[in-house]
């Protein structure tokens, strides 16, 4: 069960976390975005060999590489939402506006999950074949 | 609309500035530009999976010269948050709590984080002109 509950709010399908669970998840988030940007940092600098479409294609949709893409654009999102969250909890000082602020935030992250998985989802897919 | 029950947190202009502070609003602030970097980030993403037009579209603004000091101004903010993000997690471990190391600390990571994004814009230009 604890795994499912950790995929959901990877997903950002599970509702706003706070006090100590908000603090535990932005530290356990934090460590995960720290490796993964030290992956992207490195595949920028070493082994994406260009920036043209036909060799950045290859290069993220190479299945381990798209998978890796996918959980540093979610860990990123998801670490992102608990740090502003935080400052929307100290700064907002209404109530309603701080929950209407927060369901917006939630909203941008979804758009920032579906477009991710949709694009991994599609190169994945492709088996690698760049589309003309 | 009702007011909160919990008490506001004091806004930026009450503080005095010192070296402590000042990191940490700018923690804060490198957070934010993290966070908008995350739209540019599912934005490639999914020109790379669409391609043709898109792509080229999306290439040429990302790589137009306003976007180039946006760009200086993320992998400035990715380091720095970084860098002062695990400075964070030992003080969450008890580490480098006292003054003089808590002013060390926060020196180092603003000189380590120039350092780093410098070193990697010259190995991204010598890689990719």
């Amino acid at each position: 069960m604890k795994i499912i509950s950790m995929l959901l709010k990877l997903l950002s399908l599970a509702r706003f976390e706070h006090a100590k669970e908000h603090w535990i998840s932005q530290r356990t988030t934090s460590v995960a975005v720290v490796l993964l940007g030290l992956w992207f940092v490195y595949q920028l600098l070493f082994v994406v060999p260009s920036f043209s479409h036909a060799e950045v294609f290859v290069w993220a949709s190479d299945p381990l590489n798209a998978i890796i893409l996918l959980l540093f654009s979610l860990y990123a999102i998801y670490h992102a939402e608990l740090g502003v969250q935080a400052v929307i909890e100290d700064y907002i000082a209404t109530e309603q506006l701080r929950t209407y602020t927060l369901y917006f935030l939630r909203f941008l992250r979804l758009v920032v999950v579906v477009i991710s998985f949709a694009s991994i989802g599609w190169m994945i897919n492709s088996g690698g074949i760049v589309p003309v | 609309m009702n007011a909160k029950k919990q008490p506001l947190s004091p806004h930026l202009t009450v503080y005095r500035w010192q070296i402590t502070n000042t990191l940490s609003i700018l923690h804060r602030l490198s957070g934010l530009v993290l966070f908008l970097a995350a739209f540019d980030f599912a934005i490639w993403l999914g020109a790379i999976a669409l391609g043709g037009e898109t792509y080229a579209g999306v290439s040429r603004f990302f790589s137009s010269n306003i976007l180039i000091i946006i760009w200086a101004l993320v992998s400035l903010s990715f380091f720095y948050h970084l860098l002062n993000g695990i400075r964070h997690l030992l003080w969450d471990i008890g580490k480098g709590f006292e003054a003089s190391q808590v002013k060390l600390t926060g020196l180092l990571v603003v000189f380590l984080s120039l350092i780093i994004t410098a070193l990697f814009w010259y190995c991204l230009l010598t890689k990719f002109g």
